[in-house]
């Protein structure tokens, strides 16, 4: 048997939440029948949209390529069942209120019928294909984190790579209350994650691997201690961390296990460390073993507000609505639709829009789930806040500088260390709704970023544009000097150059004066910078 | 400025829109350290308007004379043989005052009103508007002065006038009206925060009164926010 | 297709709200005021109950000429509590205006005009009562005295209510010295302080009654520290700021300078270290911040009553070190997280 080492590094700040996923931590994952329509967004990832390669009417096959990423922060898009593609449209999406989108729209084959095989044998042995080959066939698979952000899996593992790191953590956390598909992946599959991780540790060059699970998920820990003794490999180590949220966010988490903590401007793999979900471990096993591509995912759905909470193993694409009616549909209770945890989950305002690569949770909250806030009152600086700030922040102070939304105050008070871990807002006993106000002065300040980057930009161009017409207009200069009538016939090569060097100074403070009475606002063209 | 403004308006300006001390916030210093009582209020008011009547005169009639480069030392002089001559008067006639009123019978020579007046308006008109301006400055300065004066005497120690000898002699303690019990005074009122509550009491109620006057548009910018 | 409310994240939020942590600093403070009128007399409960009558009729007038929601912002409890503790701090023997005046000073002074909760940077009911104390000095150091028995109900009510006594009583007789007012009289004559503390207006832990007030609040504040209401930081900074200057001195000179018992169990120590100090608005909010404001507190009450002209100084001191609270928390940020260790 393996050794369960607790974790013998603290975070500061914190919370332990109760859990709520008692009646999910024993049943089993539950295959979700294909529905009849699938609801595709390209743009998944935190890079550009992907390229549709499908034309509407076009018939496509289980696990076809169906759209291209752009760029690396993309990955590829696959279909999960055999269809036809209906309609390339705009459809409402998971985010914001109006959060809209291109989406691929597929209406399946064989709606009812079970997309998924069953689960297969999840193999063994040594794993020693080489690095990049196995980026490659991640990339190819659409493998993608299934944590939240969605990045894809390949270029995390090839930018690591980079920096020859040391560690691979696995990441079964899964600290936020309600969500448990991690922990029934590992329940269940703790072998094809371990394998996955391995994939993935050889993938990014990681010399060692750590796999972290909070402690109250027993039985996932002992299902991941008996496969990893299955194994027999010894760079792998498996660590209970504490029950405390935020647990499982990236920062937290490596300070858990390493003890380290990595300041905000920091990657992780500039610490030699590469951070992986259960989920996505899982995908990349299925990528690399079963030549599958990441086109299902497990979801939790559960709160007071659906009949018979589960977790749902269904294709990426499935609406909302499909995965509540597979789940019972809603109690009379149901009130708040939430895609995500109930500390950083988005409220959405129906249940028409799809899950993506990364939504883990669907939470249908009853009111009794909420724990209702009250109204807002004033700040009264109890500190409630601070004490549970995992970024130790002043949540309070940055309150006041949001509200001001002066750039000097919020960079003091290091607005974007601000994880959006949303306890601030939890604990505050006056119910202000911190992590909102946060949220708008990112965006705020980002936006005035974004417009002094382009000012400067322009600037740069006006000036470079400027340059290169004084420069033409000298040599023009000198030219015409060069040609003129009445010259010496045969001036000596030094006084010539002479002579030139002085005609283009001259012509070159003429072009500049000419600048000067030139509107200094003159728009700049696109020319591209000279230098 | 025209060159003459009507009587009335330079009254009105002085007495209430432009009032030195609760818009123009100016001369706070002694305005806030001597109005304990009405008749101290009284005394420093008179002796302000004294020299502030008589500095106008003398920088609008020398205005002819005096180069643009030496005015102000011109007017600090003028301002200063004014409060020389008002300390030996105040000292011989009322004593108890002079005592009461202190360090702040010379300290009008830096009073920034009567500079402000002869540097803004005296030295620019001719003596009859200059006349009438310092009147207005000097009887808006001293209205404040001694309603603060009162209202911090009723409140910090229950009487009004109750030093009215001071001024007029013994003839004048009988002036004196007792309003509260004993010695039942809010002191604060008496010491310094009790002159800056009361100011500033006196400046939110003129506020109020004029924005209810204007129909409630307080989008319009309050006076006393920035002294001139 | 369904729809659904929105609402930013977080979606849950703990149960701890400002009323009832209001609700549960008064119930703390509830023992101390119950044996207050036992050993005090009747007037610490009168006090109590017009300050904080007055506290909400101040608030409410206050949140109405702002134009603020009254009965909903009033629920928030803190003119209660700002009353209470205003209440806890006089002298148990006061005419009703002067209370009503130290709750006006407290709330529209010193919270509304600022701008209301969370934006004072006094705390009000410190202020209120430094006001009067300055303003009324004779009516504010009139005590019961330690030793005698509690003054009657009777002479206590009329005196409040009229700002008289009953022809039968004499001030004299139910007013006197605080353990306080007495050791800095018998120090001043030149006594020892072991020569002092042998009289009666000394009990085993500090002064004669204001012993067990002590203990009372002491008590009252543990509970809010054990429910999280109140953090551990500022309280003991307090007591650890106090007793290490009277430590010193004492064991240096120990005629001149009582020891650290008496400073903790007189006058309101303890009232101020678990309930004035403690109020969050105007306290520091940094981890550190607070432990240099409670500690700042307990010298300067040390210093205040050694040196100064007041026998009790928790209200100076915790307005002056009101003052340092942007400095101090300015210059306690904690450590940003992942930079290096200073
Ligand atoms: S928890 Fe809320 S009330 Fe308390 S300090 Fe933080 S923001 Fe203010
Ligand atoms: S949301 Fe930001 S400020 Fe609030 S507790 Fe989390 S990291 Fe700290």
């Amino acid at each position: 048997m393996v050794e369960i080492e607790p974790t013998p590094h603290r975070f500061p700040g914190g919370l332990t939440l109760p859990g709520h996923k008692a009646a999910l931590q024993t049943a089993p994952i539950e295959v979700l029948p294909l529905p009849d329509e699938l609801v595709l967004p390209l743009r998944q990832h935190p890079g550009a949209p992907a390229l549709p390669l499908v034309a509407v009417g076009q018939r496509v096959e289980a696990g076809e390529r169906i759209a291209a990423a752009p760029d690396p922060l993309t990955a590829d898009l696959h279909a999960p069942a055999e269809a036809t593609v209906v309609a390339l449209e705009r459809r409402a999406l998971i985010g914001a209120p109006d959060a809209q989108g291109q989406c691929l729209v597929l209406a399946c084959a064989a709606p009812g019928s079970r997309g998924e095989p069953p689960a297969a044998d999840p193999g063994a042995g040594a794993i020693d294909t080489p690095a990049a080959q196995i980026r490659r066939r991640l990339a190819a698979a659409g493998v993608a984190g299934q944590g939240g952000a969605a990045f894809p899996a390949a270029t995390k593992a090839g930018v690591a790579s980079a920096s020859q790191p040391r560690l691979l953590i696995l990441n079964g956390a899964e600290c936020e209350p309600y969500v448990a598909c991690d922990e029934a992946l590992l329940r269940t599959g703790a072998a094809a994650v371990l394998r996955g991780a391995e994939w993935l540790r050889r993938a990014a060059g990681a010399t060692a691997g750590v796999i972290a699970i909070e402690a109250d998920k027993a039985a996932a820990l002992a299902a991941m201690a008996a496969a990893l003794a299955a194994t027999g490999w010894t760079h792998w180590r498996l660590q209970r961390l504490p029950v405390r949220y935020p647990a499982g966010a990236e920062r937290q988490l490596i300070q858990l296990v390493t003890g380290e903590e990595l300041g905000a401007g920091r990657l992780p793999a500039e610490a030699g460390i590469v951070c992986h979900n259960v989920g996505t471990a899982y995908a990349a096993w299925q990528a690399l073993e079963q030549d599958r591509a990441m086109t299902h995912r497990v979801v939790t759905v559960t709160g007071g507000g659906v009949a018979r909470p589960a977790n749902v193993l269904a294709p990426i694409g499935t609406p909302l609505a499909t995965l509540i009616e597979f789940c019972g549909g809603y109690t009379a209770l149901a009130h708040r639709l939430i895609v995500g945890g109930p500390l950083t989950g988005v409220a959405v305002a129906d249940d028409a829009r799809p899950i993506t690569k990364g939504t883990h949770c669907v939470l249908v909250a009853a009111p009794a789930d909420l724990s209702n806030p009250g109204p807002e009152r004033a700040c009264i600086r109890c500190g409630d806040c601070v004490a549970v700030c995992p970024a130790r922040l002043l949540p309070q102070q940055l309150l006041q500088a949001a509200r001001r939304d002066e750039d000097d105050e919020l960079a003091r008070q290091r607005l974007f260390d601000c994880i959006e871990c949303g306890l601030c807002a939890h604990v505050c006993p006056s119910h202000i709704p911190l992590v909102a106000h946060y949220r708008r002065a990112k965006a705020l300040v980002r936006g005035r970023q974004r417009d002094a980057a382009a000012a400067a930009q322009a600037k740069a161009r006006y000036e470079a544009r400027e340059r290169r017409l004084a420069a033409e207009a000298a040599e023009l200069a000198a030219a015409r000097e060069a040609r003129r009538p009445g010259r010496p016939a045969a001036p000596s090569e030094v006084g010539q150059a002479q002579d030139r060097r002085a005609a283009i100074q001259a012509a070159l403070d003429r072009a500049r004066a000419r600048a000067q009475q030139k509107p200094a606002d003159a728009p700049p063209d696109e020319e591209p910078p000279a230098s | 400025m025209s060159a003459t403004p009507p009587t009335a308006s330079l009254l009105r300006e002085g007495l209430w829109h432009q009032n030195p001390a609760l818009v123009q916030l100016l001369g706070l210093c002694p305005l806030l350290a001597v109005s304990t009582s009405a008749i101290n209020g009284v005394g420093l008011g008179l002796a302000t308007l004294f020299v502030l009547l008589g500095s106008s005169l003398a920088v609008s009639a020398s205005r002819q004379w005096v180069a643009r480069e030496i005015r102000l030392p011109v007017f600090v002089l003028i301002i200063a043989t004014l409060v020389t001559m008002v300390e030996l008067l105040l000292r011989a006639y009322t004593p108890g005052l002079f005592r009461a009123l202190g360090i702040f019978v010379p300290l009008i020579v830096t009073n920034c009103l009567i500079l402000g007046r002869a540097e803004a308006f005296a030295s620019r008109v001719g003596w009859r508007p200059a006349a009438l301006d310092a009147l207005a400055m000097g009887l808006g300065f001293m209205l404040v002065l001694v309603v603060l004066g009162a209202l911090r005497e009723l409140v910090g120690a229950g009487t009004l006038l109750g030093d009215a000898e001071r001024l007029f002699g013994p003839g004048g303690r009988g002036l004196g009206v007792h309003l509260l019990p004993g010695d039942a005074g809010f002191l604060l009122a008496l010491l310094p925060p009790g002159a800056f509550i009361g100011l500033g009491l006196l400046i939110a109620l003129r506020n109020h009164y004029r924005l209810r006057r204007a129909g409630a548009a307080p989008a319009e910018a309050l006076p006393g926010a920035a002294p001139a | 297709m369904r729809q659904f409310e929105l609402a930013p994240a977080p979606h849950t939020h703990v149960a701890r709200d400002v009323t009832r942590v209001m609700r549960q600093v008064l119930l703390a403070l509830l023992p101390s005021v119950l044996l207050a009128s036992l050993l005090l007399g009747i007037g610490a409960l009168l006090n109590l109950l017009l300050a904080i009558g007055f506290a909400v009729l101040v608030e409410a007038y206050c949140l109405r000429l702002r134009g603020r929601p009254v009965w909903s912002t009033l629920q928030d409890g803190s003119a209660v509590v700002s009353g209470a503790l205003l209440a806890m701090a006089l002298p148990p023997l006061l005419p009703w205006w002067i209370t009503l005046c130290g709750v006006i000073v407290a709330i529209a002074l010193g919270k509304h005009l600022y701008g209301g909760l969370g934006m004072n940077p006094f705390n009000p009911a410190m202020l209120g009562y430094v006001v009067l104390i300055v303003s009324f000095p004779v009516f504010m150091t009139r005590w019961p005295d330690a030793v005698a028995p509690a003054p009657g109900p009777w002479p206590v009510l009329h005196y409040t209510l009229t700002g008289t006594l009953p022809a039968s009583t004499q001030l004299d007789a139910i007013t006197g010295a605080t353990p306080l007012d007495h050791l800095r009289n018998q120090l001043r004559l030149a006594w020892t302080w072991s020569e002092i503390r042998a009289g009666v207006y000394y009990g085993p832990l500090g002064g004669a009654k204001w012993q067990w007030l002590n203990l009372a609040w002491l008590a009252g504040g543990l509970w809010l520290m054990s429910r999280r209401i109140v953090r551990w930081q500022i309280p003991v900074a307090l007591l650890a700021g106090l007793t290490l200057p009277s430590l010193v001195c004492t064991l240096v000179a120990p005629d001149r300078f009582p020891g650290p018992m008496l400073h903790l169990f007189s006058g309101a120590t303890m009232l101020g270290a678990f309930f004035i100090a403690t109020d969050p608005v105007s306290a520091s909010t940094t981890p550190r911040g607070r432990l240099i404001y409670g500690f700042g507190i307990g010298v300067l009450l040390w210093l205040i009553r050694s040196f100064g002209s007041y026998p009790d100084a928790v209200a100076f001191s915790v307005l002056l070190m009101n003052l340092a609270v942007p400095l101090i928390d300015r210059h306690t940020l904690p450590r940003r997280y992942g930079a290096p260790r200073a």
